[in-house]
């Protein structure tokens, strides 16, 4: 079959397309498995996170481009890397040990500056990383100078920080963490909490330049 | 010396699923002024995030496609043209664009919109560009990018012409050579159009819209942006993108 032929059977059939990474969607979860948590709290906690990742596993494009890092404190410790849902594993996580936030975050954010420079270096575009913190206490350690990298990071844009405050969470200290307001969850509504967070994601990763990436209001889940 | 060009703007799935109109502008056309012919290309992209970004768009393409027809009618040779007019065609329709937004009691971010355009006489070329999509032409059969897509540090955000500073973010160049081939088009076709990992234009994509260009026996019946059209909506191309996207094609003989 000659060209001619072919571009008159299929106009413009044959054009083929460059394949790219899809961007990336970043998301830390800074969890509270401080022995408080034990008991029924830890296990509404597990329970919302492998319904968030059954969520994002369910999406075609969220599979591809959400990337979910679990962190939890205390001890500080990276429960998993950024991954997409791929790769997920139901954590299990454990309650014990203390509340050391300010270490917490500043380990958070060192470790969504090393994910953006592995995203530079590979050419894959990404979206504003999110951080949240989710706590049913207050820090145990110093937290002023994570509240500054709080702060600086939500003026240069580096990432959106949230904080969640669950049963005694003390309120007044996410306050002074969090430039935005924090949110009290209702009771131990972290299964509601992670279906609202699966479906922002899943938006915010369609979302085309121009697009203003804006969080559904916090219905179902908080205290208001 | 004779051009072809063609251009289509069609509705992304992001916007037709909600009932919402399409955000793109194009224009594309020849024009023939004593012996010399010229071709102009221009597209532009609607901010998604506002209610007017495709009006907004339309108005920047237009007065500045005025602006373009009377320098060149000016008789001013495209060697002539410096980057103090190139400014001058971008604040008119900056200025096209807030003489409308404000007389609808609006803000002109509200018509964000980003720009990309094309002059080529006949030894002497001029793009500029504000904001992502991007301006490819070949120089000795090879495919290049005029600019790299203007992308903000995320995804999805850019710049547009209706930022206070536009004039930073306006990038303008000249080329002392006519090229054979170029295509502008929207960052809707971004991902389809560029590798972003090798930076540099996906040749399977542009052969063969410029070769079955050339080919088109320019039939006003069935025009080729008819074809393009049709092409830009296809499943595949659709399935890789669901934002709104524009081809501006243009063959020199």
């Amino acid at each position: 079959m000659s060209d001619d032929m072919y571009l008159d059977q299929q106009p413009l059939g044959a054009v083929t397309f460059a394949e790219n990474p899809e961007p990336r969607c970043p998301c830390l979860l800074l969890l509270d498995t401080s022995g408080s948590m034990a008991g029924e709290a830890i296990a509404e906690l597990n329970a919302g996170i492998k319904s968030f990742y059954n969520e994002l596993q369910g999406d075609s494009l969220a599979i591809k481009r959400v990337e979910v890092a679990l962190m939890t404190f205390g001890p500080v410790r990276v429960i998993s890397e950024f991954n997409t849902a791929e790769c997920f594993f139901d954590p299990q996580l454990e309650a014990v040990g203390d509340t050391p936030i300010g270490e917490a975050i500043r380990k958070g954010i060192e470790l969504i500056r090393a994910r953006k420079e592995q995203y530079r270096a590979n050419g894959i575009s990404f979206y504003r990383p999110w951080i949240f913190l989710i706590t049913d206490g207050a820090p145990t350690d110093e937290w002023q100078s994570a509240a500054a990298l709080v702060r600086e990071g939500e003026q240069s844009k580096a990432f959106a920080f949230f904080t969640i405050g669950v049963n005694k969470a003390d309120m007044k200290v996410l306050k002074q963490i969090s430039v935005r307001e924090p949110v009290k969850l209702q009771g131990l509504k972290f299964r509601e909490f992670f279906q609202w967070l699966s479906n922002s994601m899943k938006s915010a990763s369609r979302s085309n330049p121009g697009d203003r990436i804006q969080l559904a209001p916090p219905l179902g889940w908080s205290e208001i | 010396m004779s051009w072809k060009c063609s251009a289509s703007s069609v509705t992304g799935r992001s916007h037709t699923d909600r009932g919402e109109r399409g955000q793109d502008y194009s224009r594309a056309g020849t024009l023939q002024i004593a012996d010399q012919t010229f071709f102009i290309g221009l597209a532009a992209d609607g901010a998604g995030s506002t209610t007017d970004g495709g009006r907004g768009a339309e108005i920047a393409c237009e007065t500045i496609w005025r602006c373009i027809i009377d320098t060149l009618r000016e008789g001013t040779d495209l060697y002539g043209i410096s980057d103090d007019r190139i400014n001058e065609w971008v604040t008119a329709s900056r200025d096209a664009v807030n003489t409308e937004s404000e007389s609808a009691g609006k803000r002109i971010r509200d018509y964000a919109c980003t720009l990309l355009g094309a002059v080529c006489g006949e030894s002497w070329a001029v793009f500029f560009q504000i904001g992502d999509g991007a301006i490819v032409i070949t120089r000795n059969s090879d495919y290049e990018t005029i600019f790299w897509p203007e992308q903000g540090e995320y995804a999805n955000t850019t710049f547009f012409l209706s930022d206070e500073d536009y004039r930073e973010h306006l990038l303008i160049r000249h080329c002392d050579t006519s090229p054979a081939e170029t295509a502008l088009f929207t960052d809707g076709l971004q991902t389809l159009a560029l590798s972003f990992s090798a930076k540099q234009a996906h040749a399977g994509f542009f052969r063969p819209l410029f070769i079955a260009l050339r080919r088109d026996p320019g039939n006003e019946f069935t025009p080729f942006s008819q074809q393009l059209t049709g092409f830009l909506l296809r499943s595949d191309v659709s399935a890789r993108s669901d934002d709104d996207k524009t081809l501006v094609l243009a063959v020199r003989d």
